[in-house]
């Protein structure tokens, strides 16, 4: 009785001593949002909420890198040349100090790198140019120095900052400025080479430049900018030795990440809907303020259960994908509360808890994952390895927090296929904008639909037949009313035309409706192609493209070939190409309504039927515009085609002009705004 | 011998934890102070010569002096002008008008002082400064019951053509703690922070009462941190405590906190009154001019009265009592019929009307239809064994639009009556929700260029969205504007008359209590506080009318609120804080109803559950029917985890759970807050009742009192 007394006792007495701490629940101190498949941001619950912050407790701590190893986090300490040791609470446990084999202080010069594994301890020195192998223990083992050897570019320095080893004990080290790849080890400490270097990213630019370079002399040539691939940043190594490397420099969105295969081969071309990878965020092109505002993706983590997590030093956000590249939210952001980073460095993840290393002052946060995230890691784990079925209540769960989530949707919809419920499964990949998920699902609902309905639809279609037969007779019966052959110019062009421009039937109403027909089926076609073929965003609509590109582009080409037509002798007035030029488009039209229809009913993989139906039209379209050409100016073959080709200069000149002018009035109403202002001001 | 150790040990250990910390530090009157007046437990003294206070606390004899004295600030070797401003009653800056430079002053400087006069008051007295360049003031320092108000009456500033004042902090130095005391700063950072006196960290709170004027126009808006709902901050120190509480002008101040080492060597909260604000007029894309706020100002008196803890009323919790008292002072009564449940329905969201899917036009389209939402209120009240509150978000089809009516039209009229009709016979009050400030497009009553508040610059106010990813603003979101004060006001009048034949039981504001703006429209120019004292005015007037309740709960809406929705519940986890509190629900118990914020919104809901259970506020719920329907890229993108039919078992789940222990909890007056172990809290309501909570990972037990990891546990003594 007395020992519980004095226990409760001393434990009261340590409540009493507890430090004031996180006195009250909070929220993160960023808003969590995730990328659908569109590549546009989507508010979404936060998957990660920070913890705890902590300051190693010494002055001047430089904490260079950290590493989780065996649920414990080693934090690389420059300043004394040691690691410090914590638990996953980020309680400190211990000190580790490196000694090298006499048992004397290691004295580093500057500490860079950090990987931990059952083979040892492994630190990079990138100021002395060497990595070092310890025990557990920190007793030195191995010492991997530059390479010697034709392969290196003596020229760079070999200050390897991140180290990863794999199982087999060999040591691959990033270096930066190095394009070759990681540098490879054996464990014994010979060079074995360069591991998955990236590809050259061939920008515009670099191709204008490319071709530039082959017109100059090779001293020239050599003097311009070197294409060379992008550098690795970080990189971690899985337990199956796949290798997950990011680089802060790349230009392209999805090859920021990548995952190679232990012979270096680059493995993620797409995600299973279908749609490529891509990885930080999708502003690539935003420049605010002089600033780029590209991620700068500076470490990277593959957690025990597969799942990704990038640091992106930019804005000091995490990004999670899973083991396929699909993003699960991102987390995190810069500034000076807790869960944001003035200069995020390293991070590293044990079980669902991530640890970030912030170098603007060696402090180390250390997040939870929320109820939500907890599910989506749960889902996306079974939904992985297939089991669509048990995976359905928890994507169910994720979807009532998140109902813009695209993979939860995707997962529910895949389990109802599974299920057989495929009207179900449709709604579902609609929302989740799987169009590969709902092409496949489409099929089965149409397979399904043609044989219940298949007596019914064969009975229509006959009373169809039946009816356009009788319709037939019955006209024979009456006397035709005189009509303009318009339709007839898709049989005998030349002829039709011809008739039209004697006969002057050549009818402004026509090509009005024609004309207007055009630019409501562009509308139509970017809101109401199918499902399966269509890309475009509704959210991103702006009436002014479907307009310039049908009825400005028309009148633009005719107002440009009668211009040429004219300087060449040619003889159709501007009514006469205006109204001519219609009957060209009927072709094109015609093919585009039936793509539009059958958008409606085929599936991907006959997709090919609407390409063909559509190059068709196209085609036909093109040789029509010859014939006109060739009647309405009395051209031959030879000098339409050149006819044709100076209209098209002429319309460029003619946009060329317009921009000139757009460009003139910015200025003359900047001006009138700025005179505009300074009265204002002075009122 | 090992009991002898242990008992040994504990002894010790009770010894050093215990024993009680030297709860007031009792000094003498330093020499030059002189007694200005007195009542039942405080003296005012003054020290003319640098017309310093202090006011002694006639039964502990502690000091609570305006500034340190000599002694600190030689001990702390503090010279020149950082001497100045720690001696300093009053610091500020003032513009000069034509060079558009800001210049500090500080009351203890030399050339302030000898142009300083003294008049003496039956409770206290009053400071006349003269600046050298002529500007003019005059500080009021007066004995309260129990503490003491500073103030500069408006009238008492004076201005010249060149110069004009720019900002005033009032006693910054009253009550500042050493490097050496033990103690810490109050910040009512979103519900409350705390920061603990040479907490090692760098860097200062400094943050606007009611959050960012959103007059300026933000082309980028980065940080997602909390506003400060209540004009408050507080000491305390060795045992001793001061709350800091601003009575007029709040608006237009912010609040500021600095540990030792940052700034000064002293540990400081207070208060700094901006009564002029700057801002860029750009004449073309890379030239801008500076353009400095005019007018007379400032619009009100600038006073904080300092409030004094009684012994029992030590730490936050003595704090938040205290700023309680003051509400009830003020009249503020316990209000009535608080819920335990409230949800917030949906009923439409701006549309596209498409044809053959082109989108055509804006319409409202309806989300939530009528005889659901009935049918959502009463599961939900069945669930939680209480009839709900319910407050009918996005329920006027103009309002939808993206006008600001001056009359309601129902998304479903017919519809409407009868869910009224079938609330009120069920006992399920029914508020309509309203933006009464707010607007996307003009019209009813409401013309852009004449009713928007405008920026320094007279350019309109365009309030963004903003980018998740780069915090850039949105251009191709629409974008909204802020209505004039008064113009928001005259709309709300008739607005009131027009919703009274429906029969809601009353109306809830969804922007005036959460945003602070001025407004700089040349000729109608308005500060602030005087938006604010518009604000309050207008809950007031629709007090007498209808009941009032207000989402974020700014503390000028409290006299006329009854209920808060989705009141602060956390910080904005500054770094420099080392903890956040439940000040505001502390403060606001038993008087005001309080909800959290919507449960099914959260990423962590079994947290949310915890906390109502923690600071006795009512479950919030938000819903809308259907989840098919297109809220991207709309005003109510956010409603993403609000689909009806997708989360209302899990809302069933946990009504059932928790609804009964939070209906014990909800509107109860909290006596007592206290941290357990790291993540459990304990709190103790009145009439008994005592909730502990763990936040934590592992399970709590103590005291025969076991309470699981995420879990809590409450008894009825």
């Amino acid at each position: 009785m007395k020992k519980r007394l004095i226990c409760t006792a001393l434990l009261a007495v340590m409540l009493l001593a507890l430090p004031l701490m996180r006195a009250y629940a909070e929220q993160p101190p960023y808003e969590g949002y995730t990328y659908d498949n569109n590549r546009d941001e989507q508010p979404s619950p936060a998957l990660y909420t920070p913890l705890k912050v902590i300051n190693p407790e010494m002055e001047s701590p430089n904490v260079t890198d950290i590493f989780a190893y065996e649920s414990k986090i080693y934090a690389l300490e420059s300043s004394t040349g040691t690691c410090l040791v914590y638990d996953e609470n980020l309680n400190q446990t211990g000190e580790l100090a490196f000694k090298d084999e006499t048992g004397a202080n290691m004295s580093f010069v500057q500490m860079g790198g950090l990987f931990i594994c059952n083979l040892g301890i492994y630190v990079s020195d990138p100021a002395s140019q060497c990595l070092y192998k310890f025990s557990h223990d920190g007793v030195l083992q191995q010492t991997y120095e530059k390479p010697v050897s034709s392969l290196y570019d003596d020229s760079i320095a070999f200050s390897a900052s991140k180290i990863a080893v794999d199982s087999g004990g060999n040591v691959y080290a990033v270096v930066p400025g190095l394009y070759a790849g990681a540098v490879m080890f054996a464990p014994n400490g010979s060079f074995l080479g360069f591991f998955g270097a990236s590809e050259v990213e061939m920008t515009l630019e670099m191709r204008l430049d490319q071709t530039w370079k082959r017109m100059l002399t090779e001293e020239q040539a050599a003097a311009m900018t070197r294409f060379v691939p992008v550098a690795y940043t970080s990189f971690d190594i899985d337990s199956e030795n796949f290798v997950y490397t990011c680089s802060r420099n790349a230009a392209s969105i999805t090859t920021r990440v990548r995952k190679l295969n232990p012979a270096g081969v680059g493995l993620w071309d797409e995600l299973p809907g279908g749609q490529q990878p891509f990885f930080g965020d999708t502003l690539s092109d935003e420049v605010i303020s002089g600033l780029s505002f590209d991620s700068q993706l500076v470490d990277i983590d593959v957690t025990q259960s597969g799942f990704i997590n990038v640091l992106d030093a930019a804005r000091g956000r995490v990004f999670e994908y899973d083991a396929n590249g699909q993003l699960l939210g991102v987390f995190g952001g810069a500034g000076n509360q807790n869960g944001t980073f003035v200069n995020a460095a390293a991070l590293d993840a044990i079980g669902d808890r991530v640890y970030v290393l912030d170098a603007g002052d060696s402090s180390i946060t250390s997040f939870e994952i929320t109820e939500y995230g907890a599910l989506m890691h749960e889902a996306f784990l079974l939904y992985n390895g297939g089991e669509y079925e048990n995976a359905l209540p928890l994507w169910r769960r994720v979807y009532a927090m998140n109902n813009l989530s695209q993979p939860a949707a995707t997962g529910i919809g895949k389990a109802l296929m599974q299920r057989g419920d495929v009207s179900g499964a449709l709604a579902f990949f609609r929302t989740a904008n799987n169009r590969s998920a709902y092409s496949e699902a489409f099929e089965d609902y149409r397979f399904t639909f043609m044989r219940q309905n298949f007596a019914l639809m064969m009975l229509v279609l006959a009373l169809v037949i039946t009816g356009v037969l009788l319709f037939r007779r019955f006209r024979k019966n009456r006397v035709p009313k005189p009509r303009v052959p318009h339709f007839a110019m898709l049989k005998a062009p030349g002829d039709t035309i011809q008739e039209l421009i004697y006969a002057k039937q050549l009818s402004i109403k026509f090509t009005a409706a024609v004309a207007v027909y055009w630019f409501v089926l562009e509308i139509v076609k970017y809101f109401g192609t199918g499902f399966v073929f269509n890309q475009n965003d509704p959210y991103r609509f702006n009436i002014f493209l479907p307009l310039v590109s049908t009825v400005v582009a028309y009148v633009l080409f005719c107002t440009a070939n009668w211009g040429v037509s004219t300087l060449s002798q040619g003889k159709g007035s501007l009514k006469t190409i205006f109204t001519a030029g219609s009957y060209v488009l009927l072709p094109y039209l015609i093919t585009q309504t039936i793509c539009l229809v059958l958008s409606l009913v085929l599936v991907q993989s006959e997709g090919m039927f609407i390409t063909m139906i559509s190059a068709a039209g196209l085609f036909w379209s093109v040789v029509l515009l010859f014939i006109v050409m060739t009647q309405i100016h009395d051209f031959a073959l030879g000098k339409a085609f050149g006819n044709l080709l100076l209209t098209v200069l002429g319309m460029a000149v003619v946009l060329f002009l317009l921009f000139m002018c757009v460009v003139l009035f910015e200025h003359v109403a900047n001006l009138f705004m700025i005179v505009f202002n300074e009265i204002t001001l002075r009122m | 011998m090992m009991k002898k150790i242990l008992s040994g040990f504990l002894v010790l250990a009770l010894l050093i934890c215990i024993a009680p910390i030297p709860a007031y530090a009792q000094s003498e009157v330093p020499e030059g102070y002189r007694q200005v007046c007195e009542n039942a437990d405080f003296r005012l003294l003054l020290r003319e010569e640098k017309a310093q206070f202090i006011l002694e606390d006639k039964q502990t004899g502690v000091l609570h002096a305006s500034a340190p004295s000599d002694a600190e600030l030689e001990a702390e070797e503090v010279k020149g002008v950082a001497n100045t401003r720690l001696q300093s009653v009053v610091i500020g800056s003032y513009y000069d008008l034509e060079l558009k430079t800001i210049t500090d002053f500080f009351s203890a400087s030399g050339d302030v002082q000898s142009a300083k006069t003294i008049e003496f008051m039956e409770d206290g007295f009053r400071v006349n400064y003269t600046l050298p360049n002529a500007l003019k003031f005059a500080l009021e320092v007066r004995l309260l019951e129990r503490g003491v108000s500073v103030c500069i009456p408006k009238d008492s500033v004076k201005e010249t053509e060149q110069f004009a004042f720019r900002s005033f902090q009032l006693a910054p130095n009253f009550f500042v703690g050493t490097a050496q005391d033990e103690g810490y700063l109050f910040v009512p950072d979103g519900s409350g922070a705390v920061i603990n006196f040479a907490n090692g960290q760098t860097g200062v709170y400094d943050e606007p009462v009611y959050g960012i004027n959103r007059a300026f126009i933000y082309e980028a808006y980065a940080v997602e941190k909390q506003d400060i709902y209540l004009p408050v901050f507080g000491i305390e120190k060795n045992g001793g405590t001061v709350l800091g509480v601003i009575t007029s002008g709040a608006a237009d101040a912010r609040i500021t906190a600095s540990t030792s080492g940052n700034i000064t060597p002293f540990n400081r909260a207070g208060v700094n009154f901006v009564l002029r604000e700057q801002d860029e007029q750009h004449i073309a894309e890379d030239a801008f001019q500076t353009v400095i706020q005019t007018g007379n100002v400032p619009g009100t008196n600038l006073a904080v009265s300092f409030l004094i803890g009684s012994e029992e009323q030590s730490g936050y919790v003595g704090m938040a009592h205290m700023y309680r008292e003051y509400l009830m002072q003020n009249g503020v009564q316990a209000a009535a019929n608080v819920p335990s449940v409230v949800v917030s329905l949906y009923g439409a969201v701006r549309d596209q009307q498409k044809i053959f899917g082109v989108p055509l036009y804006a319409k409202a389209t309806i989300i939530t239809e009528s005889d659901y939402a009935l049918q959502i209120l009463r599961e939900i009240s069945a669930a939680a064994g209480v009839p709900v509150t319910a407050v009918l978000h996005e329920w006027d089809k103009n309002a939808v639009l993206g006008f600001l009516p001056k009359s309601f039209a129902p998304i479903n009229g017919g519809g409407l009556r009868e869910l009224l009709a079938a609330c009120s016979e069920e006992g399920m009050p029914v508020y309509l929700g309203r933006r009464a400030a707010t607007f996307e497009r003009q019209g009813k009553g409401i013309r852009q260029n004449r009713d928007a508040v405008r920026n320094l610059a007279n350019e309109l106010s365009a309030q963004y969205r903003y980018s998740l990813a780069t915090s850039m603003a949105n251009y191709d979101a629409p974008i909204s504007y802020f209505a004039n004060a008064l113009a928001a006001q005259q709309q709300n009048t008739q607005y009131l008359e027009s919703m009274s034949e429906f029969g809601f039981a009353g109306i809830c504001y969804s922007d005036i209590a959460q945003v602070s703006y001025a407004d700089y429209h040349r000729g109608s120019e308005m500060t602030q506080s005087e938006a604010a004292a518009v604000f309050a005015d207008m809950m007031a007037h629709s007090a007498q009318q209808t009941n009032v309740m207000v989402s974020g709960g700014f503390d000028y809406a409290l006299q006329n609120t009854q209920i808060v929705l989705s009141a602060p519940t956390a910080g904005s986890s500054f770094t420099i804080a080392d903890a956040e509190v439940p000040f505001y629900q502390i403060a606001l118990s038993g008087l005001r109803g309080y909800t959290t914020r919507p449960v099914n919104a959260s990423a962590m809901q079994n947290e949310v559950l915890l906390q109502a259970l923690e600071t006795g506020a009512a479950l919030h719920y938000e819903f809308i029917a259907d989840s098919d329907v297109p809220l991207r890229n709309t005003r109510l993108e956010n409603l993403y985890g609000a689909s009806y039919s997708e989360t209302c078992d899990t809302a069933f789940e946990q009504l059932g759970l928790y609804a009964g222990d939070v209906a014990q909890v909800a509107g109860r007056r909290i006596l007592g807050h206290v941290q357990l172990a790291d993540g459990v809290y304990e709190t103790i309501f009145e009439g008994g009742i005592t909730v502990i909570v763990n936040y934590g990972q592992a399970e709590y037990s103590a005291a025969g009192v076991s309470v699981p990891a995420g879990g809590y546990s409450i008894h009825n003594s």
